[in-house]
């Protein structure tokens, strides 16, 4: 826009082109319909005050957009996000079917002479088994993601939600209190020798997932959610 | 699901405005004067009226060359009925609260 006129006009012109540069690009005719509305306006005073509410109502509509937790903020970091959530859970399901300890790999003959026959080794078995299990999740929740990001459609089940929230929370309970029970409290603590690798497990495995499936979730509301003018 | 929240004052303000003549499509400046509410404030409402189907807008030429189209507003019908009933809520909740001050 260009600016002409008092040095008052000129001042509310770039007011105006803040207020249009911090408006969404979804409200681009609402835009124009501030910027037209301020042509017709003759006294220097009003226009200010005009271009500064503009303003006001621009950053609303920014906070609001943030607040509400659409795509229409920025699909690549939530896509970035879902990518961090849950691709090391996937991984990781993998490797507890397939990998060189993986459950595929388990046989009557193995259970018996590793797991069955050795005292105390049971609970490692159930552990497995439940990572397989669990893990199913990294890839389940990398399709919901994936679904949101690129089709625009939230989960509709709400089961699946919630089991996408608390399963990884579930294996990262299960995880401690196994450890816990073969090793007590200084096997879960920060000076234990593996205490790097649990941790980094469950912030991987268990709370990056459940906090990345509660976001999605929560857009995924966002997006069905109507919201009311009060 | 919906929310249903109290109506705001500048809400209810900009419907009774809207409502007056529901058939005459108004400009942002002249609800504006007519509300007493500023930009930052009527644009915000009249873009979540518009969101929920509630408001028609319009682009009307200029009749002034040199000036650019004006962006104009009425209610839609849903918006018309969603108006008579949030405001006939609105006084039944302020004659309730009258008669309550009065009692007490």
């Amino acid at each position: 826009m260009k600016q002409t006129g008092t040095l008052a006009r000129q001042f509310a012109v770039r007011l105006l082109n803040i207020a249009v540069r911090l408006l969404p690009r979804s409200r681009f005719e609402w835009a124009r319909a501030m910027l037209a509305e301020f042509h017709y306006l003759e006294n220097d005073h009003r226009a200010v005050l005009w271009a500064a509410g503009c303003c006001i109502a621009s950053i609303k509509e920014r906070a609001s957009a943030m607040l509400t937790g659409n795509l229409k903020i920025s699909r690549w970091v939530f896509c970035l996000e879902m990518i961090l959530c849950f691709v090391p859970l996937s991984v990781g399901w993998l490797d507890s079917l397939f990998g060189s300890s993986g459950i595929i790999r388990l046989n009557s003959e193995i259970i018996h002479r590793y797991f069955i026959d050795a005292s105390g080794s049971e609970i490692v078995l159930a552990m497995m088994i439940s990572a397989a299990i669990l893990g199913a999740l990294g890839p389940i929740g990398l399709v919901a993601a994936f679904r949101l990001i690129v089709l625009g459609r939230p989960l509709q089940s709400p089961w699946l939600g919630s089991v996408l929230v608390g399963g990884p929370l579930l294996y990262g309970v299960l995880t401690l209190v196994s450890r816990f029970a073969n090793g007590g409290s200084a096997a879960i603590g920060f000076n234990a020798v593996d205490a790097f690798d649990l941790w980094s497990g469950v912030l991987l495995l268990s709370l990056l997932p459940a906090l990345g499936a509660a976001h999605m979730l929560l857009i995924g509301f966002g997006r069905s959610a109507a919201a009311v003018p009060t | 699901m919906t929310r249903q929240r109290k109506l705001s004052s500048q809400t209810a303000a900009l419907l009774t405005a809207l409502l007056e003549q529901p058939k005459v499509w108004r400009h942002g400046y002249d609800l504006s004067l007519d509300t007493q509410l500023k930009s930052g404030t009527l644009y915000p409402l009249l873009m979540r009226l518009s969101d929920r189907g509630l408001l028609h807008s319009k682009w009307e030429p200029a009749e002034a060359p040199g000036r650019p189209p004006r962006h104009m507003y009425r209610l839609t019908s849903q918006g018309v009925a969603y108006a008579n009933e949030q405001l006939a809520a609105l006084a039944r909740q302020s004659r309730r609260g009258k008669t309550a001050g009065v009692r007490a």
